[in-house]
C-alpha cells in the first residue's frame, strides 16, 4: 500500500525517495533525525522529547510538537520528506469539495485526513499519518485506486472549518433543538406554558377583584412557605456538604500513582471574545497543568470576527498541541454555541472547559481521569470547585468568594451527596466527551448552558460528581459588570427552570422526588426569590413603620410566626451560612465582612430585575463579562511578561 | 464457573430502630396510661401567661407547649405528655442507630437502650412532662458535638457544636450562662486560631453566632407578641438570686443512680487513641456543675437532676465514643446498677403520688398486683 502511494507522481519537489520507508518508531526517529540535520531540532531536545515520547506513551511527534521543539509544519514537511511524500498547504492548494462526503466529516477530524484531489484516476489524500487505520479507512473508499499525500493538522483543522462552515455551525446551533426541542431554550415558553401563564394571572385578577384581601393573604402566606422551605433546604445542603465525607476527595498518592503512558488524550475548550490581554496568563496556567503536554489538546475557541484575540493568540507562539477554532458568526451569539461548534474538532477521550481568566490547580485533569476511572461508568461529568484569587481586592469580590465558597465547597458537594442533578458552574467542568455528544452538548440558546446541562445529564440518567481540585478565577470587582454577569445567571435559571417545566411529571419521573424537589429549590426558587424579595422588604418595612396594625392582617397565624422566622432566624442563618462558607478554604478574613451580606443581596435583586426584562425581551442575549480588570490580574499578566523578556 | 473466589458481600444488617424507638413509645405510653388509671399523672401549669412555659426560662419548654397547642382535640396535659414521649422515642431510636455506628452489636445496643429505658428518673422525666426533661436532652446533645468537634473538627462539626450551643440557649438559664465558656472551644481547637489573634476572634464569632440568632429571634417574636424585656429576663434574674441549700442528696443521687459514668473514668485511665478527654471531661463535670449550681442559687431544679444528667452525658459520651468489647459489658452492667439504683432509692427522689401511681396496673379497667418497688 505504501508503495502505491509512494508510485504517485507529483510535480511537486521532493527529496530523493527511500525504497522502504521506515514506519512506527523508526519513522518518527527518521523524521527527527532529519530535523536535527536540518538544524530544526536540537539534539539536547530530541533527547528529551525522546524520553517524555517514552514515559507518556505517546508518540514522539506529538511530543515534539507539543513541547515546542519544533513546529507544526516544520515536522510534517519532514515527515513529508521522509515518506518521499509532497507535503501539501491545503490553504494554498484547498481539497476538491465533491471529494467531499458530508457522512465522514467526523472521520476527517478524528483520523486528521482529507481528500485532496483526484488525479491520474486516483484519489489523492492529504493526511498527517499514513497508519494502518489510514489506509484502511482509504481502502474502504477508493479501493486500490487511491493515494497519499502529506499536510500538517493545522490544514486538515482549516480544511474542515472551510468545507463544513455551514454545516457545522447549524449543528452548534440547532443540534439539540433538532434532538429534543423540549429541552432547547430557542423558545423560552411553549404554547401550553404561555396558556397556563395567562389563565394564572387571569385567575389572579380575577381574586384580587372579588376577595382582595383573602387573595393577599393566600400569596403572602404561599411567599412565606416558599421562604421557609427554601431556607430549610439550604440549611440541610450546607449541613450536608459542610462534611468532610461530602468531599469526593482524591487524594495526592491516587493522583501520584497514575502513569502518564496510561492518560488519555484530553481536550481543553477556552472559548473566549475579545480577550486578549488574558491570554498570556491562560497560556501560563495551562502549561502549568501536571499532565502530559501531548496529550492535552487545547482548543481556544475564538469568534472569527475577533481579529484582536486570534491575532494575538497567533503572537504568542504557543505551542503546537494549541489550536485555535474559529466560530462562524452566526446567532445568537453565546458561549455555548462556540463550545459545540468546538466539540466537532475534539479528539479527546475527556474535556474540560476553562475560562480566559482560569488558574486550575494543576493536578485537575489528573484528578477528573481518577474520578472517572474509579465511578460507576454513568458518570458523565465532575465538576471542580472554583473561587477567586483576587478575594481582597474590594467588597464586592468578598461577597462573590463567600458565595462560590458556599456554593462550590457546600451546596454543590451536598448535591452530589443526595444523589440530585448538579447544575454545573461556568467552566472547569470535566466531560467524558462522548457523553457530552450523546447528549448534543450544550444548549446554545441558554445563557446558563452549565446549569441547563447538569439537569439534561441527570435527565438522560448520568450523575455529576465534585472533585477536590480548584480553578481559581477573577472574581468580578466591577459593580456594571457584575450586574451584567448575575443578570445572564439568573436569566439562564429562568430559563432552565421554564424549559424543564414543559413536562414536570416526565421531569419528575427521569430525576426522581428528591431531584425534583432540588430542582425548585435550587434553580427555580431562587431566581423568583431575589424578585420577590425587594416586594417583602418594602412590606416589612412598613409593618415596621406602622407598627404593625395596617399590615399585620396580611400575616394569619402561623404564617405571620413563619414570617418572623423567616425575616430574623432565617436570614441571619443565611449569612451565617455565608459566613461558615469562608471556613473550609480557611478565609478568615471573610468572616467579619460576611455580616454585610445583606446589601449583596440587593444587588441579587437589581440583576433580577435586569434579567427579567432581558428574558421578556431578548432571551438569548449573552451579556459578556469582562474579564482582566483585577489589579491582581494586571500583577499576574506583568510578571508574565517580565518572565518572558527575561527568558527571551 | 466457581463462585468460591467471589468476594462474599456482607448482607445488610436490618434496621431496628424504628421498632426499637417505638417500643420505647408504647412503653412510655403504657406508664403514662397507667398512671392516669391511678390518678396520678401530674397537672399541667397555667397556661394563663403570655408565653406559656417560659416560668423556668426554658425557650425548648416554650416550642414544646406550642407545639402541644396544635393538638386542639386532646387536653393540655395528654398533649403536652404524647410530644414528651415522641421526643423521648426519638432519642431513644437515635441512641440504638447512634450506638450500632460507635461499634454495639445490634444486640447488646437493644439491651443498652432496655437499660436505659428501665431508668427510673428517666422514666420519670418524660412522664411527669417535666422542664427538666429538656434539660437532659440538650445536653445530652452537646456530647457527641463535642466529641465530634475534638476528633474531626470539620466545618459540619463547628455548625454542630455551635447549633447545639443553641439548645443549651434554650434549655434555660443554667446551661445558658455556660456558653460563653463552651463557645471558647471553637477557636482554641483551631491551630491557627491559637496563634492569631484575628483567626481566634473570627472563629469565635462563627461559633457565636447561632446563639446570637436564637436571642435576636427571641426579642423578635417576643416583640410582635407585646411581651416584654422584664419579663424574657425575669427567669434569668430570679434563678441567679443566691439560695444556698445543701449538695448531698443531689451528690448521693448522683453517685448512687449514675455509676455508668465510671465507663467515662476507665475510658479515661485506659490509654487508648480515640481517648478525646476534653469531652469526657464536659461529660462528667456538667452534672456537677448543675449540683453545684442548683445549691448555690435558686434555680430551683429537681434533686435528681444531677444524676439524670450524668445517665445523659454518659448515653451522649457512649453514642460518639467507640468502646473496646470488654468496656460494652461493663457499661451493661452499670447500667444496671444505675437502674436498680434509681428504683432503690425512688422514695427519696421521686414524687411520693408518681410512685404511687405505678402500681397497680390499672390500664383498660385491667387490675394486676406487682409486688412495689423501692
Amino acid at each position: 500500500m505504501l508503495k502505491t502511494a509512494l508510485a504517485i507522481d507529483l510535480n511537486v519537489d521532493r527529496p530523493a525517495e527511500a525504497a522502504e520507508p521506515p514506519s512506527g518508531d523508526a519513522l518518527q526517529l527518521a523524521v527527527a533525525e532529519l530535523l536535527v540535520q536540518q538544524n530544526i531540532l536540537s539534539l539536547v531536545d530530541l533527547a528529551t522529547a525522546t524520553r517524555a515520547s517514552v514515559e507518556w506513551g505517546h508518540e514522539l511527534a506529538h511530543v515534539l510538537i507539543a513541547q515546542g521543539y519544533v513546529r507544526r509544519m516544520q515536522y510534517y514537511q519532514a515527515l513529508a520528506a521522509v515518506y518521499g511524500l509532497p507535503f501539501v498547504n491545503l490553504r494554498e492548494q484547498p481539497s476538491d469539495p465533491l471529494l467531499v462526503d458530508p457522512d465522514d466529516r467526523t472521520d476527517y477530524t478524528a483520523q486528521n485526513l482529507t481528500p485532496w484531489r483526484a488525479e491520474g484516476g486516483r484519489v489523492l489524500i492529504a493526511t498527517t499519518s499514513i497508519s494502518e487505520e489510514n489506509r484502511r479507512w482509504a481502502e474502504d473508499r477508493y479501493g486500490s485506486s487511491h493515494g497519499f499525500v502529506i499536510t500538517s493538522p493545522y490544514d486538515i483543522l482549516w480544511q474542515t472549518q472551510a468545507m463544513f462552515r455551514e454545516r457545522d455551525s447549524h449543528t452548534a446551533r440547532e443540534g439539540l433543538y433538532e434532538w429534543k426541542p423540549e429541552h432547547s431554550a430557542k423558545y423560552t415558553v411553549t404554547e401550553p406554558q404561555k396558556t397556563t401563564i395567562y389563565v394564572c394571572l387571569a385567575v389572579l385578577a380575577l381574586a384580587l377583584g372579588l376577595a382582595p384581601i383573602p387573595t393577599l393573604v393566600v400569596l403572602m402566606s404561599a411567599a412565606t412557605a416558599l421562604y421557609t422551605l427554601t431556607f430549610a433546604f439550604k440549611f440541610l445542603l450546607t449541613w450536608v456538604g459542610s462534611s468532610r465525607r461530602a468531599d469526593m476527595v482524591i487524594s495526592d498518592e491516587a493522583v501520584a500513582s497514575l502513569v502518564d503512558r496510561d492518560l488519555p488524550v484530553y481536550t481543553v475548550l477556552v472559548p473566549m471574545y475579545r480577550e486578549a490581554r488574558v491570554l498570556p496568563l491562560l497560556a501560563k496556567a495551562l502549561k502549568a497543568l501536571d499532565y502530559p503536554a501531548s496529550k492535552v489538546e487545547v482548543k481556544l475557541v475564538l469568534e472569527e470576527d475577533d481579529d484582536e484575540t486570534i491575532d494575538a493568540a497567533k503572537a504568542l507562539n504557543l505551542p503546537g498541541n494549541f489550536e485555535i477554532i474559529r466560530v462562524p458568526a452566526s446567532q445568537p451569539k453565546t458561549k455555548p454555541k462556540a463550545c459545540n461548534y468546538a466539540l466537532q474538532f475534539c479528539r479527546g477521550e475527556f474535556l474540560t472547559i476553562y475560562d480566559a481568566e482560569d488558574q486550575p490547580e494543576p493536578d485537575q485533569l489528573k484528578k477528573a481521569v481518577l474520578a472517572f476511572r474509579t465511578a460507576e461508568p454513568n458518570l458523565a461529568c465532575v465538576q471542580g470547585r472554583l473561587n477567586y484569587f483576587n478575594r481582597g481586592e474590594n467588597w464586592l469580590t468578598k461577597m462573590f468568594t463567600l458565595e462560590y465558597s458556599q456554593w462550590f465547597d457546600f451546596m454543590l458537594p451536598g448535591l452530589d451527596r443526595l444523589n440530585v442533578p448538579i447544575p454545573l458552574g461556568g467552566t472547569s467542568n470535566h466531560f467524558k466527551l462522548a457523553a457530552l455528544r450523546r447528549v448534543n452538548g450544550w444548549d446554545p440558546y441558554n445563557v446558563t448552558e452549565d446549569a441547563d446541562l447538569g439537569v439534561r445529564l441527570a435527565q438522560e440518567g448520568y450523575t455529576v460528581g465534585v472533585i477536590n481540585s480548584t480553578t481559581y478565577e477573577e472574581a468580578n470587582g466591577v459593580l456594571p459588570s457584575w450586574i451584567k454577569q448575575r443578570s445572564r445567571w439568573i436569566k439562564g435559571y429562568m430559563q432552565t427552570w421554564l424549559v424543564h417545566m414543559r413536562h414536570p411529571v416526565r421531569l419528575y419521573k427521569s430525576i426522581g422526588p428528591v431531584g425534583f424537589f432540588a430542582f425548585h429549590f435550587f434553580i427555580g426558587a431562587p431566581a423568583f426569590t431575589v424578585l420577590l424579595n425587594p416586594i417583602l422588604w418594602v412590606i416589612t418595612l412598613m409593618v415596621f413603620v406602622t407598627q404593625t396594625q395596617p399590615f399585620g392582617w396580611l400575616f394569619p397565624e402561623p404564617f405571620g410566626t413563619m414570617a418572623v422566622f423567616n425575616l430574623v432566624v432565617g436570614n441571619l442563618f443565611l449569612i451565617y451560612f455565608g459566613i461558615v462558607a469562608a471556613l473550609k478554604r480557611r478565609y478568615f478574613d471573610l468572616v467579619l465582612v460576611g455580616a454585610t451580606l445583606p446589601f449583596y443581596w440587593v444587588l441579587h435583586s437589581i440583576a433580577g430585575y435586569k434579567a427579567l426584562k432581558q428574558l421578556i425581551s431578548n432571551p438569548h442575549y449573552w451579556e459578556k463579562t469582562e474579564h482582566g480588570t483585577s489589579a491582581m490580574t494586571q500583577a499576574n499578566l506583568a510578571a508574565v511578561k517580565a518572565s518572558e523578556e527575561e527568558a527571551a | 464457573m466457581s463462585q468460591a473466589g467471589l468476594p462474599v458481600l456482607a448482607a445488610p444488617r436490618r434496621d431496628w430502630a424504628l421498632p426499637v424507638g417505638l417500643l420505647v413509645a408504647a412503653f412510655l405510653l403504657f406508664v403514662d396510661g397507667n398512671l392516669a388509671g391511678n390518678g396520678a399523672l401530674g397537672q399541667v401549669e397555667s397556661t394563663g401567661v403570655a408565653l406559656p412555659g417560659w416560668e423556668h426560662g426554658s425557650l425548648l419548654r416554650v416550642l414544646v407547649v406550642w407545639v402541644a397547642g396544635w393538638f386542639a382535640i386532646l387536653d393540655a396535659g395528654t398533649a403536652l405528655l404524647l410530644v414528651h414521649v415522641s421526643m423521648a422515642s426519638l432519642a431513644a431510636l437515635l441512641t440504638y442507630r447512634f450506638l450500632l455506628v460507635s461499634g454495639w452489636p445490634a444486640v447488646q445496643a437493644a439491651l443498652a437502650l432496655a437499660l436505659i429505658a428501665s431508668h427510673g428518673m428517666l422514666i420519670y422525666a418524660t412522664t411527669t412532662t417535666s422542664a427538666e426533661f429538656l434539660v437532659l436532652l440538650a445536653i445530652a446533645a452537646l456530647i457527641p458535638a463535642q466529641r465530634r468537634l475534638e476528633a474531626v473538627g470539620d466545618v459540619q462539626s463547628v455548625i454542630n457544636y455551635s447549633l447545639t450551643l443553641t439548645l443549651l440557649l434554650m434549655a434555660g438559664p443554667p446551661l445558658a450562662v455556660l456558653i460563653p465558656l463552651l463557645v471558647l472551644a471553637v477557636p482554641i481547637h483551631e491551630a491557627e486560631a491559637r496563634q492569631k489573634p484575628q483567626v481566634f476572634a473570627a472563629m469565635l464569632l462563627v461559633a457565636s453566632i447561632p446563639t446570637l440568632i436564637i436571642i435576636t429571634g427571641v426579642l423578635a417574636m417576643a416583640g410582635r407578641a407585646g411581651i416584654g424585656m422584664d419579663m424574657l429576663a425575669q427567669p434569668f434574674v430570679e434563678q441567679f438570686s443566691l439560695a444556698r441549700r445543701p449538695a448531698t442528696l443531689m451528690m448521693v443521687l448522683l453517685v448512687a443512680t449514675a455509676p455508668v459514668a465510671l465507663v467515662l473514668i476507665i475510658h479515661g485511665a485506659v490509654p487508648d487513641r480515640r481517648r478525646k478527654p476534653v469531652t469526657t471531661l464536659v461529660a462528667l463535670a456538667l452534672p456537677l456543675y448543675l449540683a453545684i449550681g442548683n445549691s448555690t442559687f435558686d434555680w430551683q431544679l429537681a434533686a435528681w437532676l444531677p444524676a439524670g444528667a450524668m445517665m445523659a452525658t454518659a448515653l451522649g459520651w457512649l453514642c460518639a465514643t467507640r468502646v473496646r468489647p470488654w468496656m460494652r459489658w461493663l457499661t451493661l452492667a452499670l447500667l444496671l446498677v444505675s437502674s436498680v439504683a434509681s428504683w432503690m432509692l425512688a422514695r427519696i427522689w421521686a414524687d411520693p403520688m408518681w410512685l404511687d401511681g405505678l402500681l397497680p396496673i390499672q390500664l383498660y379497667g385491667l387490675q394486676i398486683s406487682i409486688p412495689a418497688l423501692g
